[in-house]
């Protein structure tokens, strides 16, 4: 008899698609706030490793390939949550006068 | 019989397969795919660093521009493109297990989840355009249609290494022993897939 059951790459999958359809109900629902913005920039950071690790298959790879992929989607998210957090010195540094 | 065909590997979540990927402590695929991965996501990261000075010197569209896109457009083309990941790492576990006709099937799923983010994709400029958002409306729509049209140029051309990866294995040139050049598809189309990841939020999502 054949059993049912889940892989990782199944889990991987429903939780990617659990966590997009959050990001979809932050988006019309929830006002702009720094912490919507936190959420969202970790949401990215832990879709990026679930990628990363389970469907690029990284986890056991050649590590400076893993490290340098991990670290695109560490920088990314904090460059996200950093310029919208100091979006005014952001313009005020990048002003041509 | 080698010691990796005596030591199964737990391969993915796929259970126990006789032969231990190529992938473990190596470059997946070749150093070549590697290259072009990282110059695209520099790519990337670029259109993402423009965004962030946009979005720093015109608050005000950058907060509105969301709200009059198609959410719904947005999300289901995620769902496409993590689903089409989905499909090729169950391509490469039916390809390492010696599945060819699973593998096969997988990347069908992947082809058909890549036109259809082409469809909805193109639907959407449709719908922008009946809503009177255009590249030149403000300056989120020039980013909005900057980052999402080059990224839909690299769906479209990865598709086509997806149907590359059919016909070979069809033809049994990807098989269990050789598939480094399907592991180096299987990224390529991965790294597709996580710049959407970024981009969806950026654009749907935060204001």
């Amino acid at each position: 008899m054949k059993t049912f059951s889940l892989s990782k790459l199944d889990i991987t999958w429903l939780i990617l698609m659990v966590v997009t359809l959050l990001n979809a109900l932050a988006a019309e629902t929830a006002d702009p706030h720094i912490l919507i913005t936190a959420v969202i920039c970790i949401s990215i950071a832990y879709k990026g490793r679930l990628v990363i690790d389970n469907f690029m298959e990284l986890l056991n790879a050649n590590t400076t390939i893993r490290a340098l992929m991990r670290s695109y989607f560490y920088i990314i998210p904090v460059l996200i949550f950093v310029t919208d957090l100091f979006s005014e010195q952001l313009a005020a540094i990048s002003t041509i006068s | 019989m080698s010691n990796a065909v005596q030591m199964p590997f737990y391969l993915n979540g796929a259970g126990s397969v006789a032969v231990e990927p190529e992938s473990v402590r190596k470059i997946p695929g070749n150093s070549a795919v590697w290259v072009g991965i990282f110059a695209e996501l520099t790519e990337f990261a670029m259109f993402f660093v423009i965004y962030f000075f946009a979005k720093a010197h015109y608050p005000q569209q950058f907060d509105q521009g969301p709200i009059h896109l198609n959410t719904l457009a947005g999300t289901l083309n995620t769902v496409v493109l993590i689903s089409s990941s989905y499909f090729v790492a169950k391509a490469m576990t039916a390809i390492r297990c010696n599945r060819p006709k699973e593998c096969v099937r997988w990347l069908w799923g992947t082809l058909v989840a890549g036109a259809l983010y082409l469809v909805i994709k193109g639907v959407e400029y449709q719908w922008n355009s009946t809503h009177g958002i255009h590249s030149d409306t403000d300056y989120f729509y020039t980013v909005y249609y900057y980052m999402t049209f080059n990224h839909l140029l690299h769906v479209g051309w990865a598709s086509g290494s997806i149907l590359w990866a059919i016909w070979r294995v069809n033809a049994g040139v990807y098989n269990v022993e050789n598939h480094a050049p399907l592991t180096a598809i299987a990224c390529y189309w991965h790294m597709i897939d996580l710049a959407w990841i970024i981009i969806f939020p950026m654009l749907y999502v935060l204001r």
